[in-house]
């Protein structure tokens, strides 16, 4: 499997995987910014780049993100991102107790070790599964993309007329351009700009940088706060880390198990990593107080998830998380078709990301042991620098993917939009999930109707279909239900 | 307030949903099976005018007090889309792009940051005129490409 050749393509992709972990760390640590704004940043320079390298660099700042995280929330005690939140409880009490740097080494082995779990259950199951997605057809395809669109839209936290408004938003969108099939302009408005359908790069940017820099200027800049970056020595000895191994093993299943399913992601795997482990625990009353296995265990679910969500997209080509429906555009831009057909026509790719994916995780943990630090004290800069950097170098990005001023003008025009639609409680990530499941969507459901001659007992006709469609039935009387019971007053802005 | 702006994005959504639908009939109906292009298109716009309808009923009867205002900023947030349109219209009607990018680095960071203390506005330069070499030596140098 290793060999000269691979050592070389690896070399070749280090400079790619350094820049996407230091970005993701970097973006991970700043609170409110993020893993999502991080890729979208980057997303537009893998145009110059090949796939892989491309890819690798993306899944980079996924994982560098979920490690930067942390140091926010121990450091400055405020969450970098959501999914950092439950690392607080521990975190901080042994931040205050012992050291800052003995918490984020904590941290840090716990992300690897989570990582790498994540890379082994990706390189041992994406497979197997692939060879069983080779088996289903276009029904199958269909059904799953819709469960995962469903499962998206029942899991927002939003009130659920605004995540399913989100949902048939990007849905929409999605379906602007030529129409593959018949090769027909559809909603274009007569704009050849929009007849390969809109630019993927300007809709992220849009969406996820210009909107968080708007809110940025909307609300008063405050001035950084002071840190103290001493005591941020990671080391940990032998025996503290093979105290918390049965934590971060925990942490890593349920990372790797709530990875998979389309939706839930790091946020909700890291709350449920933190309660496995205090359940499991040793000593319970020690969780609250500095326990170790408090802080690996959400970290390595975090991790974990990174390569259980990739499982499901890299098998059958179906992005179960916003972050993952970005790094699919990197596919998209490439000429990449996630799916079965790649894992079996093109093993060489697949074998490159896989071995990059864990090397991305090795290279997270020497970054963090000698650049927490510096991470650390990037959480002083003001965000009167940061606001009109990130929109500078993410409209260049926009530029550089298409040298188009209309993608300019759509990348503001989204952002003005998502800023609103963001306050009044619109769930961004349905819209971008949707927006890459509709062509996946569209084409296996008509593909399916034109086999069948328009039968639509094609979607029960075969077991996998029927019981898919079971769940898919099951699934919308369960967002029914939720409907009913979701009273109005209760329901968010 | 929140109220009337959440029916007013329901009403923007339905007349969406409602001319995408019309822009959807006028393509052709699907052959051997198939549903045709417009077939998704007019179930979307048509499900995007019933959601609409269900969110302004549900924001009708809602209580005001369960409302939560936006906290914006207006007059920073507006001088702030001044820049980026000034920006980006700038380049596109004059060109000189590594002319405009320090001029919209440096007035941003002077107008967002706190302090107006001249060495502030010294850094800002000195950050801003940085950041441009950077984008330069990334995109022109580096990758090849031509900003007008």
């Amino acid at each position: 499997m290793f060999d000269v050749t691979m050592l070389y393509v690896l070399a070749s992709h280090l400079p790619a995987i350094f820049l996407g972990l230091f970005v993701g760390i970097f973006f991970g640590a700043l609170p409110g910014l993020g893993m999502i704004v991080g890729i979208t940043l980057l997303l537009p320079l893998s145009y110059n780049m090949d796939a892989v390298g491309a890819i690798l660099m993306l899944l980079a700042v996924y994982q560098g993100a979920e490690y930067g995280g942390s140091i926010s929330a121990i450091v400055l005690k405020i969450p970098g991102t959501a999914m950092a939140a439950p690392i607080m409880i521990d975190g901080v009490p042994m931040a205050e107790q012992q050291s800052p740097g003995k918490a984020l080494g904590y941290s840090l082995y716990g992300s690897t070790f989570g990582g790498l779990f994540g890379a082994i259950v990706l390189v041992l199951f994406a497979m197997p599964i692939a060879d069983l997605a080779l088996t289903l057809g276009d029904a199958e395809i269909f059904l799953l993309g819709l469960l995962g669109l469903i499962a998206v839209s029942g899991l927002a936290e939003a009130t659920l007329v605004k995540s399913l408004i989100a949902v048939v938003l990007g849905l929409l969108v999605g379906t602007i351009g030529i129409d593959l099939m018949t090769g027909l302009p559809r909603l274009t408005m007569g704009l050849p700009e929009l007849y390969d359908g809109p630019n993927l790069i300007a809709i992220v940017v849009g969406l996820f940088a210009i909107s968080e820099v708007l809110s940025m200027a909307a609300t008063r800049m405050k001035s950084p706060q002071a840190i103290d970056p001493k005591n941020m020595r990671t080391n940990l000895s032998l025996g503290e880390i093979k105290h918390t191994l049965k934590a971060m093993l925990t942490g890593s299943t349920v990372g790797v198990a709530t990875g998979v399913l389309p939706g839930v992601g790091s946020t909700i795997s890291s709350w449920l990593a933190y309660a496995a482990a205090k359940k499991l625990g040793r000593d319970k009353t020690l969780f609250g107080r500095g326990a170790p296995e408090g802080i690996v265990a959400p970290d390595a679910a975090n991790n974990a998830t990174v390569g259980g969500a990739l499982l499901p997209f890299l098998a059958l080509g179906i992005p179960g998380s916003a972050s993952i429906a970005i790094i699919a555009g990197a596919f998209v831009i490439h000429g990449v078709q996630p799916g079965p057909q790649l894992m079996r026509m093109n093993p060489q790719f697949i074998q490159d990301l896989f071995v990059g994916f864990i090397v991305t995780t090795i290279c997270m943990f020497f970054m963090g042991r000698f650049l927490t630090t510096l991470f650390a004290r990037a959480l002083t800069i003001p965000r009167s620098i940061l606001a009109p950097t990130i929109t500078a170098l993410s409209l260049c990005g926009v530029y550089v993917s298409s040298s188009n001023f209309f993608d300019l003008w759509l990348a503001i025009g989204l952002g003005v939009a998502t800023f609103f639609l963001r306050n009044m409680g619109y769930p961004i990530a349905n819209f971008i999930l949707a927006l890459i499941l509709a062509p996946i969507i569209e084409k296996s459901f008509r593909r399916a109707l034109t086999i069948s001659e328009g039968n639509y007992e094609i979607f029960i006709s075969t077991p996998t279909a029927f019981m898919l469609s079971l769940t898919v039935g099951g699934l919308i009387i369960g967002l029914v239900v939720k409907f009913i019971r979701q009273p109005a007053a209760e329901a968010r802005p | 307030m929140i109220k009337i702006a959440n029916i007013i994005i329901y009403v923007i959504f339905a007349t969406l949903g409602y001319l995408s639908y019309q822009s959807a009939q006028t393509l052709p109906e699907g052959l051997f099976g198939d549903i045709g292009a417009g077939a998704l298109p007019s179930a979307l716009g048509i499900g995007l005018i019933a959601l609409a309808a269900v969110g302004i009923i549900q924001d009708v009867q809602r209580k005001p007090e369960t409302t939560r205002s936006l906290e914006i900023q207006p007059r920073q947030w507006a001088l702030k889309m001044l820049l980026i349109i000034g920006f980006i219209g700038g380049w596109q009607l004059l060109g000189y792009f590594f002319v405009f990018l320090p001029l919209f680095l440096f007035t941003s960071f002077c107008f967002l940051s706190t302090k107006t203390l001249k060495s502030v506005v010294l850094q800002n330069a000195l950050v801003a005129s940085g950041l441009t070499v950077g984008a330069y030596l990334l995109f022109v140098f580096t990758l090849n490409i031509q900003f007008g």
